[in-house]
Parts: C-alpha cells; structure tokens; sequence
C-alpha cells in the first residue's frame, strides 16, 4: 500500500466519522428537544403545585396501583403459556401465537370497544353478569382489563424467547437428577431466564402505565376511579396545562428511568451466556 | 442389572436394540459413529425419550414396558446420567450442583451436606466447592457433573461422551481418573464415546452400534482386533490397540507388557495403559536385521487384507500385529499366509495411553 | 364575502370583527341547543331532564373543560334551581365517565352501553338517529347558542351573497339547517 493510499483512507475513515456522528447527533437532538421543552415550561414551584393537586395525586395513585396489579396478572397468567408454547409443539399453537399478538395489532380505541362489546352490560359476556348486577365497564376493574389486554403481547413474546433461550439440557439433567417438570422449571429455568423476563415484565409496566385509548372508551374517565395518568394528561391539557405538563414530566422521567433498568438488568443476564 | 429391549424409527434408520445387558459393577462403552444412535439409547435408558416399543426393566424395577403402558419419568428412575457438554447449572455453584438432586428429593439438609462434603474430598473438587460452575476449567467441570450425577446413589450411571470436551493432557489425566471412580460404584455403567482409546481405558465390555442396531458386543480385545467391525476397522491406527502394563526393569529399560510380549516403548505413564502402533511403522522382512529400531519380534502371517492402497498383513507373534504393506513390496518379497517373518519397530513408534 | 363561524364558541370569535367595522348589519342565521340523547331501547325509559337523575341511571357527559360539558352543567343548575331541589348532585352521581368530545359519548349510546347524555342537537347526525334518539329540553332550562353571519361591507360580490343569503333563509335552507340539527331563525320568524 502506497502513502498515498494510506492517506486517500485516512481521509475517508475521517469522513464517514464525521458524518456518522452527525447523523447520530442529529437523531438524539430530535428525541431530546420535545422532552427537553416539557421541563422548560413550568416553573418548579409550579411543578410541584400541580403535583400535589387532588387530580394529579388521584390520577398518581390509580395509574401505579392498576399498572402493577395487571402487571402481576399478565405475569400469572401469561407464563405458563409462554413456556408451554416454548416448549411443545402442538397442532394450533400458530393460532395461539397469533391470538396472543392480537391486540398489539388492534389500534387502542378498537380494542376498548371490543372490550365493551364483551364486557358491556350489553356485552357477550357482560350481559350475564348483569343479570347479577355486576358491572364492569366504568369501574377500575375496567382499567386493569384495558391495561392486560393491550400490554400481555410484550410478556407473553418476551417470555417465550426467554425460556426458548435456555437450554434444553439443563431441564433434562435436572429431570434425571430427581426433579419433576415443576420443580424443574422453578429451579432451574427461570433462574436462568429470570433477567429476559424481568425486561420483559418492566416493557409490559410501561405499556400498561401509557395505555389511553382502550381505557378511556371501555373504562371511561372519572376521575378517582379510572382517570389514570394519561387520560389526567389529556383531559387537562384545556383546562390546567401546568398539571397536564407536570403528570407528562413525570412520564416522561418514569419511562426514561424504567428503560436504564432494563439495560441494566440485561448486563447482568450475560453472565449466564 | 439392566436388561432393555427397545425400538423406535429415527431419521435415517430405525432404531433397534434387543437384550442390552449390563451386569453390576460392570462398564459397558458403547461406540460408533456420529448419528448411530448411541446418544439415542441413553435417552431412552433415562426417559428422556419415549421409544415406540420395548422393555427396560433395571434391577428388578420396571422403567418402561410399551406392552403394559409402563413409562417412567426421568426422575423416577434414579438413573445418573452426565451430559456431553455437562449441563453444568450455571447460577449455581459446585456445591449446590452436586447437591441438587439431593434437594429435589427432599433429603435432610444435613445429610445433603455430609453427602456433598464427602463427594467433593473424593472428586478433587473440595477447594472450589463454593465457586460458580461457569468458572470452572473442563477436567473441574467434568469432575463436578459426575459427582452431581453421583450424589443421589442412582442404580444405573449413563455417561455420553464423557471427555470429548477436554483438551488432549486433561483428557488422559480424567481417562484414568473416570475408570476409578467408575469402578469403585457398584453400579452398571456405560459410556457412550467415539474413542476407541478411551472405550479401551474404562469398560469391561464394548458393544458397537451401526445404524441403530448393535452390530458387535464383547471384551474388548475381541472387538478391537476384528477386522469385521467396520467402526474399528475404519481407523488404521486401531488395528494395534492393545491392553498392557508398564513394566520397568531394574537397569530402566521401559517396556509394556501386553499378554506376555514386552514392547519396548518410551513413556512415563505407569500402570495399565493402553499402547497403539500405527500399521505403517511396522517393517516385514525375511530375517532378523540389525537396525536402531529396538522392537523385533519373530510371528507367523495369520492373514492377508488388500484394501486397496495397502495391503494389511496380521502377523500373529503371541498377539497378532497389523502391518501395512504396498503391494509391491508383498510381490517383491513373496510373502504368503504361513510364513515365517520378522516385525521391527521402534519403540518411539509405540503410543502408549492412559 | 360572507363570514360563518364555528360551531364552538361562536359570538366570542366574531365580535371582533364587527368591533373592526368590518361588518355593519349582524344577523343570526340559526341557534344550536343541547338535547337528551338516549340509545334507540331506552330501556331507562327517559323521557325528560327528571328521569336522567333516577337511580341506576348511567351517564357519560362532556367534562368541564369543553363547551357541551359546561351548558350541560348550566342546564342541570336551571333544573334545579326550579324547585329541583338535590336533582345536580342526584344527576352527578349517575354520571360514569367525562369525555372532550360527542365522538367518544356516541358509541356508548349506540352499544346501550349508556343510558344518556347531554349533547348538541347538531351532534346527532341523520344516520345516528337510527341508533340514537333525540328529546327536546324545555328552553328555559336549555342553553341555547347563537350563530351570527354578516355581510361584509366591503364585498365585490354583492349580488352573489345576497343570493346565498336568501337561499340560506329561505325554505330549502332552514330544511337543510333544520335536518343537521340546527334551530334555523327564518324558520321562527
């Protein structure tokens, strides 16, 4: 290679860092700037005013209790299919699959109507809890159903890769060891799939924490009982926009903190690469 | 004792083994090719995998009848069985692996400990008892899963490959380490391997499987040297494996004492040890000669193979050694079956293994 | 030129043009109210602003923020200011849900998924009404909004405007005002 070669890709390594920091830096001033200007907006006193006001604490309250409690439940329930469908191959298990990647796909406000339509008094179902004067539709239950629907697809996806990823011989040594399917899978698989759940589980919180449009047609918006945070955020957008920014900041920092977990608990699952 | 009987359709071929016996205290090495099925069979053994038709019965314990619609689970049937690649829990450490099956059977945490404590003195692996599997080298790795395969007392211990994965010194250094411990559980064991060399290290008994049936099953000698088993056959340089002892005389001369003929050979092993010649290092001639090579033995051709490129010729001088041949050489000295002939080597020639 | 205004809040958008001189003679071309939409069942069997406050009634209005939501707390006030005595806190407690706009209060009504609303007259479109049913509120009770239109002095177009004027005023136009909802003036006149 000649000196001039050398220098001609000096140049040319020169450039593209350049302009792929460019690039680079152009992308995160874009996300930046909308979050950046939330904070400029309202003064810290302001900020925690309206954080205090009885809307914003309720609104606080209800997102964070009704997020954890689908949250669990989507864990409960979604596990066992997660892992059944990871692991056994049966006649329809496409269909299931599809099934349980059904409501990513549906737009918010379809899937809460389709909650009402099943749920509603005058729903599928809905009609003969009724009879017993069980209502759903309107009531907090209402929010956490809203909330399962739309964000079980990120378990559920996520967990099935997770325990797709450990390894079937460890559960066939712990067999031949003594251990029945049951303790096999409490001691030894999800141990080792523990991290990639764990991101999965925090991206279902997020999901469920942020979901608007199913709640607000199936649940409605009272406030106290099924106004969560994003509804508050809209619904005060036209009357007081320092609560409606202040809720949105707290959002904001909320899923930026929910999203360095994440990282962080992926660090630690190498270990077990 | 186990005595299974199973059959089952694999990909290629149908899996199909009748009467598979192994006795208590005995070690059975099965060997063959990649894709013959060995793998397979210690599944089955262990119930890992549930074959179409069959009988396993171990001692006395029916595992699994297709007939009666018996079918054990795998941890039902108190079988050890060691990974290819160990299988090693890796958010555990050495002592909580080897005490895992113990725990899943509810036993006394005191008498885990002693049990464990006892197994890691005698597997090595006491000192790095409280360190995580993933840190471990491959001879560690592979002393932890057997004594975790151990720890429960099973009845029958299955091993797949047990040093495939260790590097070339450690292997020799765990071939003999593997044969003790084996021998001194008075449980029927096999080892499943492609190693004719470390099949010779460790069984009592070696059955070859082709194509899902088991083609030869015996004492190792009359495995190795006949020339019908293609597995054997296949790898020139098995055709002079044999079973010795190192026998060192008292001015130091090194030689290995295999049925009575001593072989000079130059190593530092001790003990019984396996010793290999490569058929392409033996010279035929007439008559004696005097040359540096050390190893010079009268015998008589028992035999003559052409395969082609060379032609084999099994010169019985107490053991029958194999030596390669061209054919022009054969047509040049005129040797024939009877006669009488001199084998020389030398003893650098000689492999000598754990 | 003509000026026609929104639906919202139309007389504070269009003083200031009147205030600017611009336009001289202020007509109202047609009022909007609030009426009662209930679902094609109704199976609460409402038939007035008395009935939304019956217990186990269950209503979705506009929240405090919005217009409609406003006049519809105007209105329960006037209700019960005439010896109505406890029918606000009665209506409240029926109501489940406050939405920013009729596209989220329609659904419900078409569903049967609520009992009633408080809505714009012109809200419910003609295709609705097969879904939904409309009951007038007595006008003293009602808030009713006023949409005014002017010419512009300083139109070119004098006679075309006139035209549109009389055609807007004249009976083909109060029946298309009146079909959307609309309380068109000419028509009272």
């Amino acid at each position: 290679m000649s000196s001039t070669d050398t220098q001609k890709h000096s140049v040319t390594r020169i450039g593209t860092m350049v302009m792929t920091g460019g690039l680079i830096l152009l992308f995160l001033i874009f996300i930046t700037i909308p979050l950046v200007s939330l904070f400029t907006r309202v003064s810290p006193e302001d900020f925690i005013t309206a954080l205090t006001s009885p809307l914003a604490m309720d609104a606080l309250w209800l997102s964070a209790v009704t997020a954890t409690f689908s949250t669990v439940v989507v864990v409960i329930l979604g596990t066992p299919l997660a892992y059944v469908n990871a692991r056994f191959s049966y006649r329809g298990r496409n269909i299931v699959d599809t099934l349980t990647d059904l409501p990513i796909v549906l737009p918010p406000t379809v899937a809460g109507l389709a909650l009402l339509m099943a749920f509603g008094r005058n729903g599928l179902l809905g009609q003969y809890l009724n009879i017993f004067d069980i209502q759903i539709a309107f009531t907090t239950i209402a929010v956490v159903i809203a909330q399962i629907f739309v964000a079980s697809p990120f378990y559920i996806r996520q967990a099935r890769s997770s325990f797709e990823a450990v390894d079937l011989n460890f559960e066939a040594a712990s067999r031949t060891l003594g251990a029945t399917p049951l303790q096999t899978f409490f001691k030894v698989t999800l141990p080792l799939a523990a991290g990639s759940l764990l991101s999965g589980i925090i991206m279902t919180f997020a999901r469920a924490l942020g979901e608007f449009g199913a709640t607000l047609m199936f649940a409605g918006n009272f406030q106290g009982k099924t106004q969560t945070m994003p509804l508050a955020i809209y619904g005060e957008l036209q009357s007081d926009m320092a609560v409606s920014i202040a809720l949105a900041i707290l959002l904001v920092i909320f899923s930026f903190g929910i999203i360095l977990v994440v990282k962080y608990i992926g660090k630690r699952e190498s270990v077990y690469a | 004792m186990l005595n299974g009987t199973f059959a089952m359709p694999l990909r290629d071929f149908d899996l199909d083994v009748s009467d598979f016996v192994v006795n208590d205290g005995e070690t059975l090495a099965l060997i063959g090719e990649n894709g013959a099925g060995k793998s397979t069979v210690l599944r089955i053994l262990s119930g890992l995998l549930k074959p179409v038709s069959g009988r396993v019965v171990l001692n006395d314990r029916v595992l699994f009848d297709s007939g009666q619609r018996v079918s054990l689970a795998p941890e039902d049937r108190q079988i050890g069985y060691m990974f290819q690649n160990y299988a090693l829990f890796p958010h555990m450490t050495v002592r909580e692996n080897i005490a895992y099956g113990l725990k899943v059977r509810r036993v006394l945490g005191t008498d885990v400990d002693a049990r464990v404590g006892e197994l890691c003195e005698r597997m090595g692996v006491a000192e790095i008892a409280d360190q995580l599997v993933t840190r471990l080298s491959g001879g560690q790795r592979q002393r932890t899963a057997l004594a975790r395969a151990l720890a429960p007392s099973p009845e029958l211990l299955l091993l797949d490959e047990p040093l495939s994965a260790l590097d070339v010194r450690t292997q020799e250094q765990m071939r003999r380490e593997l044969a003790s411990v084996i021998r001194s559980e008075r449980i029927p064991c096999i080892i499943v391997t492609h190693s004719i060399v470390d099949a010779l290290a460790v069984a009592d008994r070696i059955a070859v499987i082709e194509r899902g049936v088991i083609v030869a099953c015996g004492a190792p000698e009359e495995i190795i040297h006949n020339p019908a088993n293609g597995f054997v056959s296949s790898f020139s340089e098995n055709l002079n494996l044999f079973r010795g002892k190192v026998v060192v005389s008292r001015s130091g001369v090194v030689c290995v004492d295999v049925a009575g003929i001593k072989i000079r050979a130059t190593t530092t092993l001790s003990g019984t040890v396996s010793v290999g010649i490569r058929p392409e290092e033996l010279i035929l001639s007439r008559e004696r000669f005097e040359s540096s090579a050390i190893n010079s033995f009268r015998g008589i051709i028992a035999r003559v193979e052409d395969t082609g490129l060379y032609q084999y010729v099994y010169v019985d001088i107490g053991i029958t050694l194999a030596a390669a041949v061209t054919r022009q050489s054969m047509e040049r000295l005129h040797f024939a079956v009877g006669d009488e002939v001199t084998v020389t080597f030398k003893a650098t020639a000689v492999q000598v293994f754990v | 030129m003509l000026i026609c205004t929104s639906l919202q809040t139309p007389t504070k958008q269009f003083t200031p043009v009147v205030d600017a001189g611009m336009i001289s003679d202020q007509k109202i071309l047609l009022k909007n109210k609030l009426a009662i939409a209930v679902p094609k069942a109704n199976t609460k069997q409402i038939t007035d602003l008395a009935g939304m406050a019956e217990k186990g009634v269950v209503l979705v209005i506009g929240n405090k923020d919005v217009p409609f939501g406003q006049y519809t707390r105007d209105i329960i006030n006037k209700y019960q200011n005439d010896s109505h005595a406890g029918y606000v806190d009665a209506f409240m407690a029926n109501v489940k849900s406050e939405v920013d706009a009729v596209d989220k209060i329609k659904p419900l009504l078409v569903l049967d998924e609520a009992d009633a609303s408080l809505v714009y007259k012109s809200d419910i479109s003609k295709s609705d009404k097969d879904d939904i049913t409309l009951i007038e509120i007595p006008d003293q009770y009602n808030v009713i909004a006023d949409y005014p239109y002017g010419i512009i002095d300083a139109t070119k177009n004098k006679a075309a405007v006139e035209a549109w004027e009389a055609y807007m005023t004249g009976p083909a136009g109060t029946a298309l005002l009146t079909d959307y909802g609309f309380d068109p003036v000419a028509a009272t006149a």
